[in-house]
């Protein structure tokens, strides 16, 4: 302890601190002692103070808005002089002058403190004063900011980027969470320049366009911009965002900053580049498709979309896109197009309709067109119909083909009806079976002969009416026919009503569908029992006359052969001068010319019933080259006679299938005939020739002789027809060759001119 | 020259028997010629003579005749037995052309057939086949 005494007085004036001791001596509150900091605070002087009522050091300033200071100050002092306990003086305003004597506004906050004796009465009171104007100022500021808040509040919180930004460097004053998540800061940038706190943001173009609008005064909005602040390799985030230059003072004309308002609308944009992609695929798979397409917006059915195939429907281009649709397709007018939309249209209830006629007007022309097609409503999200997809399937081909079929069916219909009414007028049977044989039809002379209605008919079947030997016969050559499809024509006994088995030639032929399916077999049967008989008669008639032939041939010979004998006999008797008379040897030179021409006349018969009974005489392969050949010889004293000619092509080897005997019988009536009816004025020459077609041996007779009037060709072959009397002839020649020919199964037929000469073809079966 | 010492003609025709026996006789190739009118007195004719100077060498039998034709003769003859029954040659002379008799004469036991008229010719040629005897023409 040093021995000095402590100097309080210098102590308690040094302190740092404002702070007054003054005396509690009501009203004066005379001061005691003052520290130097509130004496140079107060720009006073210690011995201007001390012992001064402290209410007449700091009177009252007159530009003071209120007295509040000075009367607080007194209530203060009475306070804690009167309760003995420290008192809290409010914070007040005074208006001080400072050290370089300029008022200015500060705010103090005083604490009065009383100094109790021993006895406990307040001796002094002690008063301290703090210089609040700095917390007050910044107490005012945070108010400041909350009003400000407090203003923008619902901009902050909005779900909506917002911020402020101040200055040409665009200094952050204001930033929102959803603007912070947008930079990627933290408010902490709040206060620095933009592109300070955010570099990346420069090279988006947004500090042009800041500095364009604080400039101008113009705003700017820009819609789903594209930004990628937070790293190339994060998806791209798209904002619509607004830029608007605000100002300090209505009347500026330099705007203080903008302010700036984003909208994240990435989703929207990415949903909308998936529906636009789904659009485009859609489109694309529309576009391609192979069945018309089309989609129909509005009530006048305005054309959105259509295509290819449904361009190609409508017989129209490209540029009926966008056009109301009955513009476009006037012809629907009168078809149910038009109304079967409108219906769609007012309930909103797809409409489809299949096969429908559409009458389509392509190229000028009306067309006929068959489709399938559904009309399907597209709804607003309130479920009201806004447009109609129109989707169709051309089934024109297929109704075309359809139709075709149909007409067939009724054409076969009916022609199975005319074929039904002219079965059932024929005479004779007529039936239809099937494939597999069983009965189609058979017509009324069919059921008359068998004497049953159809239905029993059908029931009972063909083979109990046959004849029951024949039965496997019959069946045999019906189903042998139906498995190779072709004609069958065989005779059979089958039972009339009256029990009688009457004999049937029956034929039959496949018929077919247009196709080309087996229909069946088609076929008819007539009753030959009498015809068979018949048949028979003749055949015995036939015999009898020619045993009658024969009879009377062998019964005319004896005596025709007698009396030549008898008058050779006569002559005999006769001398022989009177039998070389004239007379006598004129007679019997006519006579004996009767009796030849009877003879011949005889054997001529003959001739004809041989060939009628022996033309099953049997065909062999025969040289016709030698047999012409032998006949040529027999004929030589004819042909010497009319200094004739032959001249044969025929080669050595050629062969025919005929009777060697009826070859020869042939080639000699042939040839005879081309040297016995020469032409007077030139030798006869005959050509012989054969040449091969398909089915015969076509042999060639061809002369220049006289000629066979045409009136006369016809009845050239029938028996005893003869055209010239100045040659010998029988009249049975060409007859008996046109019978050999035909019996073989071949044919002769003649071309003749008169004056030229005749060219006799014959036809030899192979 | 030899001739045939007997041929027999068989024919209902009186007037063909005439001509034809005349002109055998004309030939002269035969010392007789005898004449049935039908197959039974042929065959009566045969019996009667089948001793060897009478009996006929060459019968001329004709087809259609009355009482017994020409096949009931033949028949009949197969069953007759005589001595020179060996060496008589029979020939058919016919006007007859059916094509049945024709097939039916074929199966015959008869040495030939022949067409009427009967001929010189045809007189000849039988005898120098049938019995190597040659008469000029």
């Amino acid at each position: 302890m040093p021995d000095q005494p402590v100097d309080y007085q210098a102590a308690f004036e040094a302190l740092p601190g404002s702070f007054v001791l003054v005396e509690p001596n009501a009203p004066d509150y005379a001061i005691l002692a003052i520290s130097s900091d509130l004496l140079k605070l107060t720009a006073q002087a210690r011995p201007q103070v001390l012992g001064h009522s402290v209410f007449t050091v700091y009177p009252k300033t007159p530009d003071a808005p209120t007295a509040a200071g000075l009367s607080a100050l007194r209530t203060s002092l009475q306070n804690a002089a009167h309760t003995r306990q420290p008192d809290q003086m409010p914070v007040v305003r005074y208006k001080v002058r400072n050290t370089a004597g300029v008022l200015e506004t500060r705010y103090w906050s005083g604490l009065t403190k009383p100094l109790l004796n021993a006895a406990g009465q307040v001796h002094h009171l002690l008063h301290t004063i703090q210089d609040v104007t700095e917390r007050v100022r910044e107490q005012d500021q945070q108010r400041e900011l909350r009003k400000i808040e407090k203003t923008y509040g619902l901009f902050l919180q909005a779900p909506v980027a917002v911020c402020i930004l101040t200055g040409p460097e665009n200094t952050i004053e204001l930033a929102n969470d959803e603007m912070h998540r947008f930079w990627g800061t933290t408010p902490a940038v709040t206060g620095q320049p933009l592109f300070t706190a955010l570099p990346q943001a420069r090279e988006y173009g947004f500090a042009e366009l800041l500095e364009q609008v604080r400039n101008t005064g113009q705003s700017y909005f820009g819609t789903e911009y594209p930004v990628q602040f937070a790293g190339p390799e994060q998806p791209v985030q798209y904002y619509n965002f607004t830029y608007q230059a605000y100002f300090e003072n209505s009347t500026d004309t330099a705007a203080a900053g903008v302010f700036c308002v984003a909208h994240n609308v990435t989703k929207q944009v990415v949903a909308r580049q998936q529906v636009e992609e789904s659009e485009r695929r859609v489109r694309s798979l529309v576009d391609s498709a192979p069945f018309p397409i089309s989609v129909h917006v509005g009530q006048n059915l305005r054309i959105q979309s259509a295509n290819q195939a449904m361009l190609q429907a409508w017989g129209k281009g490209a540029d009926v896109l966008g056009r109301p649709f009955a513009e476009v397709l006037p012809e629907f007018e009168g078809q149910e197009v038009f109304a079967q939309m409108a219906q769609v249209f007012s309930t909103g209830q797809p409409f489809g309709v299949r096969n429908q006629r559409i009458e389509v007007v392509i190229a000028g022309a009306p067309q006929t067109f068959y489709y399938h097609y559904n009309f399907t409503p597209l709804l607003n999200p309130d479920g009201s119909v806004y447009g109609i997809v129109n989707t169709g399937a051309d089934v024109t081909d297929l109704m075309l083909a359809r139709q075709r079929i149909e007409e067939y069916a009724v054409e076969l219909q009916e022609s199975e009806e005319r074929f039904r009414i002219m079965a059932d007028a024929a005479p004779n049977q007529v039936w239809a079976v099937h494939p597999d044989s069983s009965i189609r039809y058979v017509n009324r002379a069919f059921l008359e002969f068998v004497g049953v209605s159809l239905e029993e008919y059908l029931r009972v079947g063909w083979a109990s009416y046959l004849y029951p030997e024949e039965m496997e016969y019959a069946q045999h050559i019906l189903t042998e026919a139906i498995s190779r499809q072709t004609i069958y024509r065989f005779e059979h006994r089958m039972r009339r009503h009256d029990g009688q088995y009457r004999w049937l030639l029956a034929q039959g032929a496949p018929s077919y569908y247009p196709n080309g399916e087996l229909y069946g077999y088609v076929g008819s049967a007539i009753d030959i029992t009498d015809l068979k008989q018949m048949n028979e008669q003749l055949v015995q008639t036939n015999n009898d006359l020619d045993n009658f032939v024969y009879t009377a041939s062998h019964d005319l010979k004896a005596p025709i052969y007698n009396i030549e004998g008898l008058l050779h006999a006569l002559l005999q008797t006769l001398p022989p001068d009177t039998r070389h008379s004239g007379q006598v040897q004129h007679l019997a030179d006519m006579m004996q010319e009767s009796v030849d021409r009877f003879t011949k006349t005889i054997a001529n018969l003959t001739d004809i019933v041989k060939l009628q009974k022996e033309n099953s005489e049997e065909a062999v392969m025969v040289e016709l080259a030698s047999v012409l050949q032998d006949v040529c010889l027999d004929l030589e004293p004819l042909r010497a006679s009319a200094a004739g000619r032959f001249v044969s092509t025929i080669p050595a080897e050629l062969a025919i299938r005929f009777s060697t005997k009826n070859l020869r019988s042939v080639l000699y009536n042939l040839l005879s005939n081309s040297l016995k009816y020469g032409a007077p004025d030139r030798p006869p020459l005959v050509r012989i020739a054969c040449e091969l077609t398909p089915a015969y041996h076509v042999l060639t007779v061809a002369d220049n002789g006289l000629g066979i009037e045409q009136e006369h060709q016809e009845q050239l072959f029938s028996m005893f027809r003869r055209f010239h009397n100045h040659v010998e002839g029988s009249g049975i020649g060409l007859y008996m060759v046109k019978k050999m020919v035909e019996n073989a199964g071949g044919k002769i037929s003649v071309t003749s001119q008169t004056g030229v000469g005749s060219t006799f073809q014959v036809y030899f079966r192979h | 020259m030899d001739k045939l010492s007997c041929i027999l003609l068989v024919d209902d025709d009186k007037t063909t028997n005439f001509l034809n026996r005349l002109l055998l006789e004309n030939l002269g190739v035969a010392d007789r010629v005898l004449v049935a009118e039908n197959g039974r007195e042929a065959l009566r004719l045969i019996e009667q003579n089948s001793t060897e100077e009478t009996c006929p060498a060459l019968i001329l039998l004709d087809i259609n005749m009355p009482v017994m034709n020409g096949f009931d003769f033949l028949d009949a003859y197969q069953d007759l037995s005589f001595d020179h029954k060996q060496s008589v040659v029979i020939v058919m002379l016919t006007t007859s052309l059916n094509p049945r008799d024709v097939a039916r004469l074929q199966q015959l036991p008869t040495n030939g057939f022949m067409n009427k008229p009967l001929t010189k010719k045809m007189v000849h040629d039988v005898l120098k086949e049938h019995f190597n005897l040659e008469f000029p023409a």
